[in-house]
């Protein structure tokens, strides 16, 4: 079985074919500028149907960044596309280009079934004093701004490799896990009792760890006086703050994640120092909320930075693993994002097949 | 040596008498409703010697407000005043230590008012009032952000184009170190650690203003204020953290009116917003019903993330302070924040805590936990006395 995986982004779209069982992709490309095409439904069609041979998958998997209270994965119908279309308040730009995606996937490779895969779905359950803002509730609803993760995908994947996971503490039967995804924008959550607690993201890019171009958390009074003392108006502040910060900021130049790591230069130290002092402020308040830690896990594009975070990370945890007398442990996912939501999409077919079957 | 201190608030001041270095309180009060609005109902409420007065006097501004209190205190002629001392909330990079005034020293200060714009003037127009006035009196700056001034480059930059940084002096400055300190050292004392090796997570948690300071080996090393006072904890009017897009939103929908944003974040949301009833926290915690319940659960959750964030960074710590109006009274409030953390060493025993004549300084800890939870009555007044003192001698 095959499956396609689309991830569209800003501006790429990201194409892969996984076969079941098979942990590399067999195909992968990417089209640059797709929202061009998606003004033109036949262009589109046509493209993919040049790149990816119809023959070649059974199922398409979409990856979306936002799904409100949708959990996924979700086989697409009409209620499904009804349900997108009011949501696109909360997701303005996102939201219908997917829905524009599905109309294209659906006139060319039709009856293939569509699956949607939504980023949001882990935090679902996010409690509502993790989630909101300390301002009026009028207001907060007006601005639509609360907080939510990011990479849901991979935090579930992450947690649910724990979960199942022979080597888990056969005492404790709800695990404590951190799941640190370092991605350009990293994340970290807080997993237990089957709910993630706390996420170090906001409602937006603008709150959390510190990314490659973005300043992640940021003082509010700063905004204000940038606004009064340099007299720039929102929109020019946000685009410094998502694109000319971060880790840019703190070098001077574009570098990723991985170079602060592997770079010896004192502006990559001071950016790595940046980034590791906010990991510990996060993993300290995930530890608070849980009351303790079992596990942490390490994904996303940069997962295997977790070879030098994860010996780390347990010598700073040395006093919790002495005071909760449990060792903490921790895990590298290697796995790309593709890779998981090819395996969440079989393994939602072959669910959906067993149920209908029976 | 008699050292008065003065605490400016936007419409009050608070003044205390101390005789140094004994530290023994003489004297004190606080003229309240101080400005042009309220000048009707303007007043001293003055103490000494145990005995109560109050003196219905108009006093516009600030400045006034000192000439009557200097009056008072003239006429009275109960004990000499030998310097002052001033509570500066703001001293950005220009001072780290306290300060003994001068000419050179007052210009700065005029010119990073605006860093603290509600605090700083009231209380730089009674240093200048001060100056005219009195000039043979030795006065001395202490600012509740040179406790700080040690938080280490990784904690305090901030990671946006170093131009808008260097213009605005942008990075983390951190509040309330008068207290902080002050509560640390004293838990310090109260421990048997010597202040140099001393870790700590002080909670400042008053009924206005809140923060957590980290302390590793005597040295403030984090503080959940930031540049601003508006940063880190929910507080009675102020968000706390919050995802600059929200601010940038507002901005939009005042129509950049930054005054607007400004308000509304200071002042008109915290505990305020979220219950739309109370900006007291001991209010709400006095309600029973969902919405309350909901206000306290988000207030207590960040202030038990944050702790957790600093007891990691700090490592191996000695202590937990709670201090301040909330964190030295409300019993409730320091067993859920604590409830839970165990994994850090910490166990509160219920019936000390619970205790109606909890007798401060207090170790609420119970016997067996590796980590103490100590209640410490803040006094930032002494505080600036202390110093003030010994900055003159």
């Amino acid at each position: 079985m095959h499956v396609l995986v689309l991830r569209p982004e800003m501006n790429t779209l990201h194409l892969s074919v996984y076969e079941n069982q098979k942990r590399s992709e067999l195909l992968a490309t990417e089209l640059v500028d797709y929202t061009d095409y998606l003004e033109h439904p036949g262009e589109l069609s046509g493209w993919i149907a040049r790149h990816i041979p119809a023959q070649s998958f059974d199922v398409i998997c979409i990856r979306c960044l936002f799904g409100g209270q949708m959990e996924g994965p979700e086989w697409v119908t009409e209620k499904t596309i009804k349900h997108l279309e009011q949501l696109i308040a909360y997701s303005p730009v996102h939201l219908p280009r997917v829905l524009e995606l599905i109309r294209v996937l659906q006139q060319t490779f039709m009856p293939i079934p569509i699956v949607l895969l939504f980023e949001t779905a882990f935090f679902k359950m996010l409690p509502e004093r993790e989630k909101i803002y300390a301002i009026e509730y009028t207001q907060a609803k007006e601005l639509g701004v609360e907080r939510r993760g990011f990479h849901g995908l991979f935090h579930m994947a992450a947690c649910g490799r724990t979960l199942h996971s022979k080597e888990q503490c056969p005492v404790r039967t709800s695990p404590r896990i951190i799941s640190i995804c370092l991605e350009p924008i990293s994340e970290i959550a807080a997993f237990f009792g089957n709910r993630a607690l706390i996420t170090s993201s906001g409602g937006t890019v603008l709150e959390g760890l510190i990314g490659e171009k973005s300043c992640g958390q940021i003082d509010p009074g700063i905004i204000l006086d940038i606004a009064r003392e340099i007299k720039w108006g929102p929109e020019e502040i946000s685009q410094v703050l998502t694109q000319k910060s971060g880790i840019l900021a703190l070098v001077g130049k574009a570098v990723t994640l991985r170079d602060i790591f592997l770079k010896k230069s004192n502006a990559c130290k001071r950016a790595r120092d940046v980034f590791q002092y906010q990991v510990i402020q996060h993993c300290g308040a995930a530890i608070a909320v849980m009351g303790g830690c079992d596990k942490i896990v390490f994904s996303g594009k940069y997962a295997a930075l977790g070879e030098i975070l994860g010996p780390w990370l347990l010598e700073i945890c040395r006093p919790v693993m002495r005071y909760q007398q449990r060792p903490i442990t921790y895990e590298i996912l290697y796995e790309p994002i593709d890779r998981i939501c090819a395996d969440m999409a079989f393994s939602s077919f072959l669910s959906q097949k067993k149920h209908t079957a029976s | 040596m008699n050292i008065l201190v003065f605490n400016s608030g936007s419409s009050s001041l608070k003044y205390k008498l101390f005789s140094m270095p004994e530290g023994k309180e003489l004297l004190g009060g606080e003229a309240q409703k101080v400005g042009p609005a309220m000048t009707a109902s303007s007043r001293i409420v003055h103490r000494i010697n145990g005995v109560e007065s109050i003196h219905k006097v108009p006093m516009t501004n600030p400045a006034a407000a000192f000439a009557e209190v200097m009056k008072l205190l003239t006429a009275e002629q109960a004990f000499p005043i030998d310097a002052i001392g001033h509570r500066m909330v703001h001293g950005g990079t220009f001072f780290t230590r306290e300060t003994i005034v001068d000419e050179a020293v007052l210009a700065t200060m005029k010119r990073i008012e605006n860093l603290a714009p509600i605090h700083n003037p009231p209380s730089l127009q009674i240093v200048e009032s001060c100056q005219a006035q009195y000039r043979s009196l030795r006065q001395v700056l202490v600012f509740d952000t040179a406790f700080h001034s040690t938080i280490p480059d990784y904690a305090s930059c901030c990671p946006i184009p170093s131009r808008i940084c260097r213009k605005l002096g942008i990075r983390k400055y951190g509040f309330h170190g008068t207290s902080h300190e002050y509560v640390c050292r004293q838990a310090a004392e109260f421990l048997g650690v010597p202040f140099e090796e001393f870790n700590a997570v002080s909670c400042h948690l008053g009924s206005g203003g809140a923060s957590l300071c980290a302390v590793r080996q005597g040295c403030s090393i984090d503080n959940t204020m930031g540049y601003s006072p508006l940063q880190g904890l929910i507080m009675s009017t102020r968000t706390g953290q919050l995802d600059a897009a929200i601010p940038l939103k507002l901005l939009s929908l005042y129509g950049n009116d930054y005054h607007s944003v400004s308000q509304f974040l200071n002042s008109r949301s915290g505990i305020l917003g979220l219950s739309q009833k109370y900006s007291d926290i001991r209010d709400v915690l006095a309600e029973t019903n969902e919405n309350s319940r909901a206000v306290t659960d988000a207030y207590l959750w960040r202030i038990q993330k944050y702790l957790g964030s600093y007891l990691l960074y700090v490592g191996d710590v000695h202590a937990v302070i709670f201090t301040d109006t909330i964190g030295e009274t409300m019993a409730s409030v320091r067993w859920e924040i604590c409830a839970n953390l165990s994994c850090f060493g910490i166990q509160v025993d219920y019936a000390v805590n619970s205790g109606e004549q909890l007798k401060l300084p207090a170790d609420i800890a119970s016997a067996d936990s590796p980590v103490r939870v100590l209640v410490i009555q803040t006094d930032e007044e002494k505080a600036i006395a202390t110093k003030t003192y010994w900055k003159l001698n």
